[in-house]
């Protein structure tokens, strides 16, 4: 079946590509073209005059980066120190330490609980039996509810010597003395990635779950006559189709690379696994508590922005070029 | 064909058995802990001192709740809470899709600037300080508006709403369009039935957000009948964490901080869970109407 | 064409284009926040009274209309209710006044700084940071307030902390509460806040045993794990950021010196005595008698072991913190409750040098420069301070809420009392006594039984007589901001870690390593600067306080 494209005026419809045209050309038509899509333009422009009001005049707050800002100052106040305060993040020990350990969690993060919520939805997606289903789904959500502080809280307690895990291990005769993971630095980056998991998984579910409702079942049926196995048809029909939401959310994360969950760190971390358990945003809310040091805490989220942008893009290239040069974007 | 059939009849059985079990496992790994949490939220605070995991209740006793429910502005905010997430919801919705629609169309002028334009709004924020003299400025401070009117777009949102948007064949928009239809109508008439799942779901991430967000309220409100639940709950364990600080003369404390943070979670969440079997159809069901086949 | 190339090089151009105008603007010019031109309101009192030195001038303000204020308390945990219980109902009347409390953090205060709109008054708790600091800038000074609107402010504020509070321009902007002097730790009043406790039952099972030496502190730990194996024989402090108790207060509990032999500064976490002690911790620690947890533990698991008699002993700093929660262990569990008994001794014969609030105490409140009536605001202040106020924040009205019994102490009302103890929500709704803490003072809590549980009584029984001032080592951290404050807080970090990693050492040579590299870590790390700082800050607090 080819694909017929209806011939349109230029701009109210989907049209086909043609050569470059001179500039002056090409603005006017730009114009005009604007003009006849002033529907859908109007769409869009209260998008972008809220971005402007409550995103873009705010910026200039990032020139809080570039200055020495305490808490008295007001934006003209504060004296301008230019790269100062970047000279000072760069040279601090402590703050490369807090990057290896952020990436070090999010690339966990990233491995692991990336894949989970999507295996996950599948087996959900999968089940025939109604009330199962709902029951499942339902749970599966419910841990994203927790606040960290009372999470953490738990966890403290299951991961004390006297605690569940210690108790299951010793009865398995996996160990012979009990002892508090907490304190031990080199298990810290496994607790935060798979506590995280736990609490995200199932409503990490949700939106995937939402695309393969979308689905088109009679290709499942078809592909059922074919005497396709069923992971066959998970393989050929369900992924297929979601390979936009999971491109979307790739990028995302890996844009996220930078970032790291700010209540889970501050819950878990003690003196003793400090050094694996340190990361950026952490680090820089106790240089902002015990300094006062704003001008710190927005150097290094203006840095961190920066990067992340650039992760971004580097990932929907990536993506783009899996998807048949399709951009997400 | 028969041999076909019965071999994908037995590999379906496999895979429903497998997956089913392993699902079991899953819901059980979920639900001890939380089970735990409810339980422990009818326990005495004494009882839940000792420590210990427990699977029923220890101590039978609502104080927890008692703590929670005690004052009586808890109704007020509750109401809040209701009014700035319904509000919040249709209206967020409603302008990211608006905004996500015209996105997706690919020969919209300008498309690229704006995009980029929204992507950065993703990474770069002012910080705190300027947002507060903007919200100032705006007049927003504590008045009810402020939890609607800076939440009404998010670009992630718009994002995930104009891939969805573009996954309706072509084929429909120009059939409406020769029929005399301009934008609004196809957008309203029948790209938003056709991705409620989509909507649906931002309407829960956005929902369950304005339904949690107790910063908003932090930052900009000081008027106490403004305030939602989440603050007045955040109040209530503030109030019961300083209360031995405090040094009121000889007072034997019952309730411990964490059976009051328990309460307030089961419920913040009960709300959420009652509610979210309804929106759950939508992600459920999905037949394309008029499907066209191309 | 789809979005991909074109946005990463048009998306960056814009980008960049944006960002420069932005800064290229606020740069330069004065975009958002008002110029910081704070102007003074003296308000004038002609025709409301004459300020007289005897009298408050509370009581000669003949203004009618009412005074409304806003109050900032830079705190979360603030009650910012006003007017409805007893104590603020009378000082709303008493003083004509309407106070609006409005709580926040340093992000919310530098709003107030950044906006241009002030609240009338100000309280913080970080005496370390440029708003108290600077106060000159932002705050109206007390001295001229006092001499202009109520001389009588000069009758109850102390002539010393004023002193103390000084800035460089030889005025006074803040005041604050728990704000304790020579005379007051000399008056018998401060309790003591820090002790060693053991179970009762404990103690008496073991026959009363001395644990002053680090051999007998070892033995009888020993002990108490054989004999009680289903009790922590040692507990402390949650560690959290710091080193809960086992660090300053450890020191203060064994008395090592506050200064060096010259009156310098001097680094007591690597005194002999204090290492000898860290070291016994080490065996213990060893030898089982420290349960890992209690590294790990946050405040919340630490109260609820306390509150459930978990720990044989406790080395406890802030007793009144946790009398809630030892009071309710004591009222389920008689004859098991915990007492104070004298624990650890320094092994050169040094007394213990117990900490308290000092002069700095810890909430400092300013009047403001936009304030809307400095005359009334500073009759409020005098009228906390005076003792009036003092007895009404803490006790309520004679009369109503308590009286004075035969031998001089003050005692709540049966009914009264009856509510404290059963329902502490409504209590602190309909009276709040004793919560209402500006300016509060530690002689005033020492006039009733009622301050304080009374399961922490005796603890402070024990700690009568080893109170020490540490008045010269206050505020003398480096100023926010500057390198070396920068290397004292990452100093610190990795003191907190070393301390914890040493009592858990497998062996000596760990422990003794793990010293070393302490060691090294402050030469590395302009430890000389810090100190050098530290002294200058010592010399002048020496100045402040007349002493040598």
């Amino acid at each position: 079946m080819g694909k017929t494209v209806l011939v349109q005026p230029t701009g109210t419809g989907p049209v086909q590509s043609t050569g470059k045209k001179p500039r002056g050309q090409r603005i006017k038509e730009f114009f005009i073209d604007f003009r006849r899509q002033w529907e859908l333009q109007s769409m869009i422009l209260p998008g972008i005059i809220f971005m402007f009001i409550f995103c873009y005049i705010p910026i200039y707050g990032l020139s809080i980066a570039f200055k020495n800002y305490t808490v008295i100052d007001t934006l003209d106040s504060a004296p301008w120190v230019g790269l100062d305060n970047f000279k000072i993040i760069i040279s601090d020990k402590y703050f490369w330490d807090s990057v290896v350990n952020t990436l070090g969690i999010s690339f966990l993060k990233l491995a692991v609980g990336f894949v989970i919520p999507i295996i996950l939805a599948i087996m959900i997606y999968e089940v025939s039996i109604g009330r199962f289903k709902k029951f499942v789904q339902t749970i599966s959500y419910l841990p994203h509810f927790l606040s960290w502080i009372v999470l953490g809280g738990m966890l403290i307690t299951w991961f004390s010597t006297s605690g569940l895990l210690n108790e299951v291990l010793l009865g398995l005769g996996l160990i012979s003395q009990p002892q508090n993971i907490l304190l031990d630095p080199s298990k810290y980056w496994w607790i935060a990635t798979l506590s995280d998991i736990w609490k995200e998984a199932g409503w990490g579910t949700i939106l995937y779950l939402a695309v393969m409702s979308k689905i088109d079942p009679t290709y499942y049926e078809a592909a059922k006559i074919d005497g396709a196995s069923r992971l066959r048809q998970i393989w050929n029909i369900t992924l297929p189709n979601m390979k936009m939401i999971i491109s979307l959310n790739l990028i995302l994360t890996v844009s996220g690379l930078l970032g790291s969950n700010l209540d889970q760190t501050l819950v878990l971390m003690n003196s003793q696994n400090r050094e694996k358990a340190e990361v950026i945003n952490s680090y820089v809310y106790r240089m902002g508590m015990t300094q006062g040091d704003f001008s710190y805490a927005t150097a290094v989220g203006l840095g961190v922005s920066i990067i992340s942008v650039i992760l971004l893009v580097t990932a929907n290239k990536v993506t783009s070029k899996l998807n048949d040069n399709q951009s997400v974007l | 064909m028969n041999l076909k059939a019965a071999k994908g009849d037995l590999d379906s059985k496999i895979f429903d058995t497998i997956n089913i079990i392993l699902l079991v496992v899953f819901t059980i790994i979920i639900v001890v802990p939380l089970w735990n949490v409810v339980v422990s939220s009818f326990s005495s605070g004494r009882a839940l001192a000792e420590g210990g995991f427990i699977f029923w209740p220890k101590e039978l006793s609502l104080e927890n709740y008692q703590a929670v429910f005690r004052d009586t502005g808890i109704w007020q905010a509750f109401f809040i809470s209701v009014a700035k997430t319904v509000i919040g919801v249709i209206t967020h919705v409603f302008f990211c899709a608006m905004v996500g629609y015209g996105l997706s169309k690919k020969y919209v002028r300008g498309r690229k600037f704006y995009v980029a334009m929204g992507v950065i709004t993703m990474f770069f924020s002012g910080g705190m300080i300027p947002t507060y003299l903007l919200i100032k400025s705006l007049g927003l401070l504590n008045t009810f508006w402020v939890y609607i009117i800076p939440a009404l777009l998010s670009f992630y949102d718009v994002i995930i709403l104009m891939n969805f948007f573009r996954n309706v064949p072509d084929s429909l928009e120009e059939s409406a369009k020769i029929d005399g239809g301009g934008d609004w109508r196809v957008f309203l008439s029948i790209f938003i039935p056709l991705s409620m799942p989509a909507m649906a779901t931002i309407a829960l991430f956005n929902g369950v957000g304005q339904w949690n967000d107790f910063m908003t309220t932090k930052l900009y409100i000081t008027d106490q009948s403004l305030y939602p639940l989440q603050m007045m709950l955040y109040e209530i364990i503030v109030q019961s964490q300083t209360q031995s600080m405090q040094n009121i003369g000889s007072v034997a404390i019952q309730t411990t901080t964490k059976g009051v943070q328990l309460a307030t979670i089961v419920v913040t969440t009960l709300p959420i869970v009652v509610m979210y079997p309804i929106l759950q159809r939508y992600f459920i069901s999905g037949m394309m109407l008029g499907a066209v086949k191309e | 064409m789809f979005a991909n190339k074109a946005f990463g090089k048009k998306g960056l151009t814009l980008f960049t284009v944006l960002m420069s105008v932005v800064l290229v603007v606020s740069g330069c010019s004065g975009s958002g926040g008002k110029s910081g031109s704070k102007k003074e309101n003296w308000v004038s009192i002609e025709d409301r009274y004459t300020p007289d030195a005897e009298t408050p001038a509370w009581k000669l303000d003949k203004k009618e209309e009412v005074t409304n204020l806003t109050w900032y308390v830079n705190a979360d945990w603030w009650n910012t209710d006003f007017g409805k219980d007893v104590v603020t109902k009378k000082i709303k009347e008493d003083l004509n006044i309407n106070i609006k409390f409005i709580t926040g953090d340093d992000t919310k205060l530098n709003t107030f700084f950044a906006g241009g709109e002030m609240p009338d008054l100000i309280t913080t708790f970080d005496s370390n940071s440029p708003v108290v600091q600077k106060a000159a800038t932002w705050a109206l000074p007390l001295n001229d307030l006092a001499e202009k609107y109520d001389p009588y402010f000069n009758k109850v504020a102390a002539q010393d902390t004023l002193k103390w509070f000084q800035l460089k321009d030889g005025k006074t902007y803040g005041y604050p509460n728990y704000s304790n002097t020579q005379k007051d730790y000399d008056s018998g009043n401060i309790p003591a806040k820090t002790a060693f406790i053991i179970r009762k039952d404990v103690y008496e099972a073991l026959g009363k045993p001395v644990m002053g030496t680090p051999e007998q502190f070892q033995a009888v730990l020993q002990d108490i794990k054989n004999k009680f194996p289903e009790l922590i024989p040692f507990g402390f402090n949650s560690i959290g950021e710091g080193t809960g108790s086992l660090g300053d207060t450890l020191q203060d509990f064994i008395g090592v010196p506050l200064e060096d032999n010259n009156g310098g500064f001097y680094n007591r976490n690597l005194d002999e005595d204090y290492l000898t002690w860290v070291k016994t911790l080490n065996s213990v620690y060893r030898a089982g008698a420290i349960s890992d947890d209690s590294f790990a533990d946050d405040g919340t698991a630490f109260e609820e072991k306390v509150k459930a008699g978990k720990y044989a002993t406790i080395l406890l700093d802030g007793t009144p913190q946790q009398g809630g929660n030892l009071q309710s262990f004591y009222s389920n569990n008689k004859g098991k409750e915990y007492i104070a008994i004298d624990g650890p001794q320094s092994t050169v014969g040094h007394s213990p040098t117990l900490n308290q609030s000092g002069i700095t105490g810890w909430m400092i409140s300013f009047i403001t420069k936009k304030n809307v009536d400095p005359a009334k605001s500073i009759q409020l202040f005098t009228y906390l301070l005076s003792e009036e106020g003092q007895m009404l924040m803490n006790y309520g009205i004679e009369g109503e809420t308590y009286k004075v019994n035969a031998d001089g102490k003050v005692e709540f009302l049966p009914a009264v009392k009856e509510l404290q103890l059963n329902n502490p929500d409504s209590f602190k709704k309909d009276y709040r006594m004793g919560e209402f803490m500006f300016f509060g003072h530690d002689r005033h809590k020492a006039l009733s039984g009622d301050a304080f549980p009374d399961a922490i009584k005796q603890m402070q029984e024990w700690g009568k007589g080893k109170l020490v001032p540490h008045f010269i080592l206050e505020n003398i951290n480096p100023d926010q901001g500057t390198p070396e404050a920068r290397s004292l807080a990452a100093i610190n970090t990795k003191w907190n870690s070393t301390l914890i990693s040493m009592i858990r050492s497998k062996d000596d040579a760990a422990f003794d390593s793990l010293l070393n590299e302490y060691k090294k870590f402050l030469d590395s790390n302009n430890w000389d600067k810090i100190v050098e700082v530290r002294n200058e800050k010592m010399k002048a607090n020496k100045e402040k306080l007349g002493l040598k």
